[in-house]
Order: structure tokens, then C-alpha cells, then sequence
């Protein structure tokens, strides 16, 4: 049996089902603790059918990139595995470069390249295992001390609140746009598309008053862009 | 904090831990199965060099990550992300986008119990876009193998942020000023690996940022406002 028969068996799609079933359990299980804690909070039910809304749609277009990431790696790590690491717990960006530590380490070329052994292959899947722990304990441990201290250190001052909060989010954004900027090409042409478009869509939101804008105009933008990178590279 | 506040926030952290532990350990069943029913395991230098190799990458930057987006995103909302994964090119934005639409903010109850509501509608609309994705392989292969669709589909992140961050320069250019002057210059100087360029940021940011509140940069253009409308 080759490994790839391996990586693609039956058992490792069931046990893949079983770890969505978890995060699916999970997942719902908080929407509708919080959706009971909106409504005790007065948060209206057209607000909450909002945030749902803005949510989901966002999330469409990102997760596609996904499915193009799982098939770069099921050729190598097979469609359980690939699909498992790169839809659940771990990140598009993380799983690929561990995968191919995972096979460097043990002598292979690349993920998926010459002398990727079947234990170049064992050693990706355990290393992705092991990568997500700090991950994971740094929530488990600290997550509570931390909000606790951010809220106590930004409470008193809700101006200064809030501007704290917004610099860690532009940075955050800031970090993926101003490389592209210098790099031009592809990248540069997606962040001035999709940057003007939302600007005149929150032109439209804030000066017309086009509140239902709000809820698509991320999207919007973001399908348009991507459209225009297509377009100009066909 | 009241005792209402404080029951549902002890519930959130019990029952996000308890399923963040149950997940993780699940999570082994993969390698295991590997080792114990198909005999496949790595060689123990092959493994240790590896491992070595991920942990100086992944401990600094989970350090980071968790540094980074506690303060933006609900704490039952970062339980949810944790299971879901993708913080940054999925969660985050999707947490963002909501709070946007309900202008509320992440750290107010209101903003926590929409931030985790966007996070699981997030993260249950991804598994089933990579459920269709998984099921339709072959097909979608073949349409992501055109050169031009897959080059667009890799500006995704490009698109999305620059999206957000014109958004945020429109609700509050002065904000934007810090990160994005220190952000040119630690990205265009390479001054830090591109690994730590987030909370190397923020870190310094939020450093700047506090020192010019202080000094009343951001504050000015409030007491002017304040003095108009009266």
C-alpha cells in the first residue's frame, strides 16, 4: 500500500468527518449562546440577522481560496489530511511551510517532491498536529487574564479605548497592504481596486445614507477586485 | 462587571476551553491512526529537527497572533476562531465586517455577543464552501489550473485588507497615521522578518500612538467638535 493510499484510506475520512462534526457541535453551540445573550442585551433580531448576514457573505470568497490551497497539497498529503489542516484549526498560510519542514527535515526535496518517504509524510502530519498547540494553550491558559487586563488598562477612557483597539486593527490591515503597494504588480492592482471601490461604497453608505450597503460592501469590492487581477491577466 | 456579566463570561471560558481541549486532542487521531494502523512514523531526528525548526517559527508567532487579536475579536468569538482557524484571512475580517454593520465594538458585551455570532456563522459558512470544494475536486481543479483564475484568487488578501483599511481611514484618518508611517517603514526596510511584522507593529504603534494621545493629538479635533455644536 502507498502512502498516498494511505493519506486518501477511508478511515482518515471518517475520522476528518468526526473532527467537523466537533467544530460544527461547537460552533453552533456558541451562535446560539450568544444569540440568547444579543437578545438579553436588547441587541435587536434585525441587528443579529445583520451581523449573520455580513458574515457569511465575507466569508465565501476567502474560504474558495482555501479549497485552491487544498488542491496544491492533496497531491502530496492526500484530500483528508489537506482538508482537514487547512479547512480546521490550522491556517492556509501556516500548514503549507510546516508540511514542507516536515518533509526538509527528513531529507525531501519539497512537500511532495523527490525522497517525500512515507515518513517525510508521517513527519508533515505530526508536525502540523504539533504546530497548532501553542495556538491553541495560549487561549486556554491566558485568554481570560488578558481581556481582563485589556479591558481594566482601556476602561477608564473610552475615547482612548477605542483608539487602541482601531491602531491594533490598522495594523493588522496595514500589514497586508503596504506590501503589495511596494511590490506593485498583481497585488497593487487588487489593493487600488478594492480600496477605491469601498471608499466610494462608504461614500455612498455615509453621505446617501445607504445603511443596507454595509453589509455587502466588503464583498462587493473584494469579488470586483479579484475580477479585475482575472481580467487583466487573461 | 455585574454578576449576569461575569456568569456568562465564566460559562464562555469553561465550555471554550473544555471544546478547544476536546478538539485539539481529536486532532491526534490523524498521526495516530498513521503510527498505529498503517505503522508509519517519522524517524526521531527527522522528527526533532522538524519540530525545533516549527516551534522557533510557531511560538513567537502564535505569541503574536494571540497578542494581536484578543483585544479585536469577542473572547467566545476567539474560542470559535481557534477551532475554525484562518484568523486573519477569514475570522477576523468576518468580525470586523459585523461590528461594522451593527457599529458596535468588540470589547463591549454587545460587540463580544456579535463578534462571536459573525465567527461561528464564519465558521460554519467555510466548512461548507470546503465541503462543496472537497466533493467537486475534480471539476474545480480544472477551473483553478487556468493561470489567470488562480492569480486572481491569490490576491484575495490583498483585496479584502485593502478594503478594510481604506474603510478605516474614511471612519478615522488620524487613527491610520501611525501604523501605516511605521508599517512603511519596518516593511519597506525590512527592519524585522516578515514572520513578527504584526505584533512588531502594534507593539510599536500602540507605543506611539499612546505617547501622541497623551500629547492631545487625537483629542484636538474632539474639543473643537464639542465647541462647535455648542
Amino acid at each position: 500500500m502507498s502512502y498516498l493510499e494511505i493519506a486518501n484510506s477511508k478511515i482518515l475520512y471518517v475520522i476528518v468527518i468526526c473532527i467537523l462534526g466537533l467544530l460544527f457541535t461547537q460552533a453552533i453551540f456558541f451562535y446560539r449562546m450568544a444569540r440568547k445573550r444579543a437578545l438579553e442585551l436588547n441587541i435587536s433580531s434585525e441587528k443579529i440577522r445583520k451581523a449573520t448576514k455580513a458574515a457569511s457573505i465575507s466569508s465565501i470568497i476567502p474560504s474558495i481560496a482555501i479549497i485552491i490551497g487544498l488542491i496544491a497539497i492533496s497531491p502530496a498529503l492526500g484530500i483528508p489530511i489537506s482538508w482537514a489542516r487547512l479547512g480546521m484549526a490550522g491556517s492556509l498560510m501556516y500548514e503549507i511551510t510546516v508540511a514542507a519542514i516536515g518533509g526538509k527535515s527528513m531529507g525531501a526535496a519539497g512537500l511532495g517532491q523527490a525522497g517525500y518517504t512515507p515518513q517525510a509524510f508521517a513527519n508533515s502530519v505530526w508536525l502540523m498536529t504539533l504546530g497548532v498547540m501553542p495556538t491553541f494553550l495560549l487561549p486556554i491558559l491566558l485568554l481570560k487574564k488578558y481581556k481582563t487586563q485589556v479591558k481594566k488598562a482601556t476602561s477608564k477612557d473610552s475615547t482612548f479605548q477605542n483608539l487602541i483597539l482601531g491602531t491594533i486593527l490598522i495594523c493588522v490591515q496595514a500589514t497586508f497592504v503596504i506590501p503589495p503597494i511596494f511590490k506593485g504588480g498583481n497585488g497593487l492592482l487588487a489593493v487600488v481596486v478594492a480600496s477605491g471601490l469601498m471608499a466610494i461604497l462608504t461614500y455612498a453608505i455615509v453621505k446617501w445614507k445607504q445603511i443596507w450597503l454595509k453589509e455587502y460592501a466588503l464583498s462587493f469590492s473584494m469579488i470586483i477586485a479579484i475580477v479585475a487581477v482575472i481580467l487583466f491577466n487573461l | 462587571m455585574s454578576d449576569i456579566n461575569n456568569k456568562y463570561n465564566n460559562k464562555v471560558h469553561f465550555y471554550g476551553r473544555i471544546s478547544a481541549v476536546i478538539f485539539l486532542l481529536s486532532t491526534f487521531l490523524i498521526p495516530l491512526t498513521l503510527w498505529l494502523k498503517f505503522g508509519l512514523l517519522p524517524t526521531k531526528e527527522g522528527f526533532i529537527a522538524g519540530f525545533t525548526t516549527i516551534m522557533l517559527i510557531m511560538v513567537p508567532a502564535s505569541l503574536g497572533e494571540f497578542l494581536s487579536f484578543a483585544p479585536i475579536i469577542g473572547s467566545s468569538a476567539y474560542y470559535v476562531m481557534l477551532l475554525s482557524g484562518n484568523f486573519m484571512n477569514i475570522r477576523v475580517p468576518s468580525s470586523i465586517v459585523a461590528l461594522e454593520a451593527t457599529e458596535l465594538d468588540a470589547n463591549s458585551e454587545e460587540g463580544d455577543a456579535i463578534s462571536t455570532i459573525a465567527v461561528a456563522v464564519s465558521a460554519i459558512t467555510s466548512e461548507v464552501v470546503i465541503v462543496i470544494g472537497v466533493l467537486m475536486l475534480a471539476p474545480f481543479t480544472k477551473f483553478f489550473a487556468i493561470p489567470a483564475i488562480k492569480i486572481g484568487f491569490d490576491q484575495i488578501v490583498p483585496s479584502l485588507f485593502g478594503a478594510l483599511f481604506i474603510a478605516s481611514a474614511i471612519k478615522n484618518y488620524k487613527a491610520v497615521i501611525v501604523p501605516t508611517v511605521l508599517g512603511i517603514i519596518i516593511i519597506k526596510f525590512q527592519l524585522i522578518p516578515s514572520l513578527y511584522t504584526i505584533p512588531a507593529l502594534i507593539f510599536s504603534s500602540v507605543i506611539v500612538t499612546i505617547i501622541l494621545y497623551k500629547l492631545g493629538f487625537y483629542t484636538k479635533n474632539k474639543t473643537e467638535e464639542v465647541k462647535k455644536t455648542a
